[in-house]
């Protein structure tokens, strides 16, 4: 079952980008057009973020290791004597794992990527509808065989 | 988290993915269309966050379900369109569907040549991506990855995304923008509201928004500085910095938001986070570095030098919410009152 | 400061328009000069980088100050901007015809968009750094990037337009970012498989590792695939017409030369060094299926702008065509066929910059720009005249214009690879183009009575104001000056962007 999911995984992908496609091109109505350009454009996210999985991997953000574990007191003994500052300084300082095990983190990468093409993708799909209006406001339709016919009148 | 370890779940939200998109295509009412479009988001933004991708999942819920099915609202609600074909184009669709299908069988030809799910040892995972996990916290102590791969090793990118942005509000500004005075086209009639429905009535949505809106930009301030160790960043918080003002939009009216919010002040603002973005890499050259180099900030900013690649990344971060937050202001303002800014959804 | 200069070339036109944005709302006459210094900016900057990469070879900048990580295999972590044999001339070429049209584009600009104006010249200087950036990136997602501010710019200033400019712009829209998809597909596919986005890496793993890779071929095709879109190659080439044609003349005079002729440097980018002409080489079906299709391509072109009268839309025609020059050139893979597809990147630009403008000059003039209706243009507008012809001569392949020195070498390449079929396109559309043009000198040549004195005179001369005509003059006679120019321009740069190996 830990095989067919992922291959599953990539062929929804192909789905959904082909859907996307098809729509882009066949629909005749222009939102539908739209909508169709934003379907494709997720299908690609989505490739893309299934490519940078990682197994057995946790969020790309390095977490801190626990302050009592840096100072090597596991738990500390009723009434003993706080730790000195500047050994808890110096413990604060490396609270970070130096280096981070790349084991244990995602792939920032892919995300980077993907983070941008939401964005162009978004300010494509904002300048695609205002064109849409604008076509609806000089033919008062948004079907292309309508705008089509109209225009060659 | 992107072992898929309930595989059930996954395999089930991956099915019901294709399900709304291919809805949201074939459905004849454009306005639900434009919903199941914003549920295909939610579904997505779930699967992106089951393999890891949090950042892009927050995105994706800010910018792709919220702002995506608000603009395509915005577009229709004033038309009364649907989708019902003109003429049935069998035959074109018939061509375009043979040509979709034959490109996603080449695409499916490459699967077996791909590494194999979720291996740490493949080319994708082993060969740039182990610097960016490992020197994170070394060069600008900041823990979340994500964050300093988009603001500082890949910060040339963010600043082209930036622009992206502006670009799209001074572009769909230039299409739609009609001077009432002076346009020859009639404005479209609001759509009338049922009956029994008085828009001035709406106490209920009218406070609650009231009360929303503030913890809405505190939480996007929030998200903003916050970046730098949680999901977040400049992005998500502009977008629902935005959002916030888009809510007041929708649950009073566009004129109320108009009289603070003027069409100068929202444009100028847009512009003004790409320069702060710009300024800041020109800073760097007058200090001596590379363009974007904040190392060469050093001698301003408090800290050692990998504090300097923090504060540089915060400033950046401050000029991507400024103009993300303007632009989908403006963008849906001008979407919404068609081009002129006077009255609409 | 001029180790700076390649982040200029992109950085200046950027700023300008971001300035020029925010002064339109407080002093508007000032926004024409700032991208105006911003433009001039670029354009030193890239002449002076030419002249540099003889001398110091190829020419590196990290953004960011990240570069080659030496404990992780050298692998480049930030992005990497360079300027080497390949793209200096083609910057070079970008930055002077975006300078001379926006220098020519004011008259028209007041005249055809009054009102409108606001951001016309922030989004005309946004559009140019983002073809400037295509050029001089190194990193193959950051050419998506630039490729979507460039589109997202052509959109806007393609729908300033009349009635019909609005729906032209849509469909341009979708097949534009069809194209831009299937090329971010493609550099996925190419991720997979490599691990790294930037160029130089890429030139290096792929030939290593990769050659026989199913992704790294599908991802391949993809890029291409997605790169002809943008360029308007037969068959994705419908949207081209409709877009230029409705398109206000300035929009259509900077976007024509330049926008189509990027995405081709950007397919031989891919071709040259990410991926190696030995891959091109080793995949002979592709090769064929390419060269057949510039055929085609050429062939349309030529035969449907013998049956149009709107001067415009001729021009989109010819721009077609042009482009299967150029792709066709390029899946050659010999040498000859090579030089001549970069050496025509160069010469298109020139040509298509000249001859919208020149079209540009007759509408402000005449107020449109039919075949059928140029009578007396000698006598009315004789230095737009002359610079007509030198461009139709330039585009028929007369030597010692550019266009003849292009032909040659496309023809020499396709004689040596045996493409019989892409010599005989090349000689048609010469024929055809030749055809038009003595059509226009027969039509030019007519004297018409002027209305206005009953008859008894003709029409007095009156050209196109000089903002207009002096760089209309300047690109013509720069066809010729590039013409006369070719051989140091080949050796000194073209040939050396070829791969070692090619000598034939």
């Amino acid at each position: 079952m830990e095989e067919i999911v992922p291959k599953f995984n990539y062929i929804v992908v192909v789905i959904l980008m082909m859907t996307g496609l098809w729509s882009m091109l066949a629909q005749s109505n222009l939102i539908k057009k739209c909508i169709g350009m934003a379907i494709f454009q997720t299908g690609i996210i989505l490739f893309f973020i299934s490519i940078g999985a990682k197994n057995n991997a946790s969020i790309p953000i390095v977490a801190k290791e626990p302050l009592g574990q840096v100072l090597g007191q596991a738990h500390a003994p009723e009434g003993s004597q706080p730790p000195a500052k500047p050994e808890l300084a110096a413990a604060k300082a490396k609270v970070y794992p130096d280096p981070p095990d790349v084991n244990k983190l995602t792939n920032p990468l892919t995300q980077i990527l993907m983070l941008t093409a939401i964005v162009v993708g978004v300010a494509t799909l904002g300048v695609g509808l205002a064109l849409a209006q604008k076509v609806y406001q000089q033919h008062n339709s948004f079907d292309e065989d309508e705008i089509l016919e109209n225009q060659t009148k | 988290m992107a072992e898929l370890p309930i595989w059930q779940y996954d395999t089930l939200f991956l099915i019901t993915v294709v399900l709304f998109g291919v809805t949201a295509l074939t459905m004849q009412n454009l306005m639900s269309a434009a919903i199941v479009f914003g549920a295909y988001s939610f579904l997505m933004c779930l699967i992106w966050t089951a393999m890891g991708a949090v950042d892009v999942a927050f995105t994706e819920a800010a910018v792709g379900a919220g702002v995506s099915t608000v603009f395509i609202v915005a577009t229709i609600y004033n038309t009364g369109a649907s989708a019902k074909p003109r003429k049935p184009r069998v035959g074109f669709k018939l061509f375009a569907g043979a040509v979709a299908v034959a490109t996603g069988a080449f695409l499916l030809s490459a699967l077996p040549d791909f590494p194999a799910w979720g291996d740490p040892q493949s080319p994708v995972n082993s060969t740039v991506a182990p610097y960016y996990i490992e020197n994170t916290i070394r060069d600008a102590h900041v823990p979340n990855i994500v964050t300093t791969v988009l603001a500082d090793y890949r910060g040339f990118d963010t600043l082209l995304e930036t622009a992206v942005v502006f670009i799209a509000c001074i572009a769909i500004y230039s299409i739609l923008r009609v001077d009432s005075a002076k346009s020859t086209v009639d404005e479209p009639d609001i759509i009338a509201a049922p009956p029994a429905y008085d828009p001035t009535d709406s106490l209920i949505i009218r406070q609650a928004s009231r009360i929303m809106v503030p913890f809405m930009q505190i939480f996007a301030l929030y998200v903003i500085a916050h970046g730098h160790y949680s999901p977040g960043g400049g992005f998500q918080g502009g977008v629902i910095l935005g959002a916030s003002v888009i809510l007041l939009c929708i649950s009073f009216d566009l004129k109320f938001v108009l009289r603070q919010w003027t069409e100068k002040k929202i444009m100028l603002l847009t512009a003004l986070g790409v320069l702060i973005y710009a300024a800041v890499g020109v800073a760097c050259m007058f200090m001596g570095g590379d363009y974007l180099n904040y190392n060469a900030l050093d001698p301003v900013l408090p800290g050692d030098m990998a504090y300097a690649r923090y504060y540089g990344i915060l400033l950046v971060e401050i000029g991507v919410g400024v103009t993300v937050m303007f632009s989908m202001i403006g963008i849906y303002i001008i979407l919404a009152s068609n081009g002129r800014f006077k009255r609409g959804l | 400061m001029t180790e700076h200069l390649p982040i200029l070339i992109v950085l200046a036109p950027l700023l300008g328009a971001v300035f020029a944005a925010l002064t339109s709302w407080f002093w508007p006459r000032v926004s024409f000069p700032i991208v105006l210094a911003g433009l001039a900016i670029s354009c030193i900057s890239s002449l002076l980088l030419v002249f540099e990469v003889p001398a110091s070879g190829v020419i590196h900048y990290q953004l960011g100050g990240w570069g080659k990580q030496k404990e992780y295999a050298d692998m480049v972590v930030g992005i990497q901007i360079s300027v080497d044999y390949l793209n200096g001339l083609i910057l070079a070429a970008v930055t002077t015809i975006a300078l001379l049209t926006a220098i020519y584009s004011r008259p028209t600009v007041e005249r055809e968009l009054e009102g409108q104006q606001r951001y016309f010249y922030a989004l005309f200087s946004l559009l140019v750094a983002g073809l400037l950036g295509i050029t001089i990136t190194g990193d193959i997602f950051n050419l998506y990037v630039f490729m979507e501010i460039a589109a997202l710019s052509s959109y806007a200033l393609l729908a300033y337009g009349k009635k019909r400019a609005t729906m032209a712009s849509f469909n341009y829209l979708i097949m534009g970012t069809m194209g831009a998809c299937l090329y971010l597909l493609g550099v996925g596919f190419v991720f997979v498989k490599a691990g790294t986005l930037n160029i130089e890496n890429l030139s290096q793993i792929i030939p290593d590792s990769l050659f026989s890779s199913q992704a790294a071929f599908v991802g391949f095709v993809l890029i291409i695939v997605g790169a002809w879109s943008k360029m308007a190659f037969f068959p994705m080439h419908g949207w081209l017409t409709n877009a230029y044609t409705y398109a206000p003349t300035a929009s259509g005079a900077l976007l024509a030369p330049l926008a189509t002729k990027v995405s081709v440097y950007a397919m031989l980018r891919i071709m040259i060094t990410v991926y190696s002409i030995d891959y091109i080489i080793q995949s002979p079906n592709i090769q064929t299926i390419a060269i057949l299709l510039s055929t085609i391509a050429i062939l349309v072109g030529s035969f449907y702008s013998l049956t149009q009268t709107n001067l415009r839309k001729i021009a989109c025609f010819f721009i077609v065509s042009e482009i299967g020059y150029m792709v066709g050139g390029a899946w050659l893979a010999n040498a000859p066929g090579l030089k001549g597809a970069i050496y025509h990147v160069v010469a298109d630009a020139a040509m298509t910059s000249a001859i919208f403008m020149v079209i540009g000059c007759i509408i402000y003039r005449l107020g449109q720009a039919d075949l059928k209706k140029l009578d007396g243009l000698y006598y009315r507008m004789p230095v737009t005249f002359i610079a007509l012809v030198i461009t139709m001569a330039a585009l028929i392949g007369v030597p010692p214009t550019c266009g003849f020195f292009s032909k040659f070498y496309l023809i020499q390449g396709a004689a040596q690879a045996g493409t019989w079929h892409f010599v005989i396109a090349l000689l048609i559309s010469s024929l055809i183009k030749a055809i038009i043009l003595f059509r226009i000198i027969e039509i030019a040549y007519n004297k018409v009575p002027n209305p206005a004195k009953d008859g008894n005179e003709t029409i007095p001369r009156e050209e196109a104001p000089l903002t207009m005509l002096i760089p209309t003059a300047l690109v013509a006679l720069g066809l010729i000056a590039l013409g006369l120019a070719t051989d140091t321009l080949v050796t000194d740069f073209i040939a050396k962007a070829l791969p070692a190996g090619l000598t034939s």
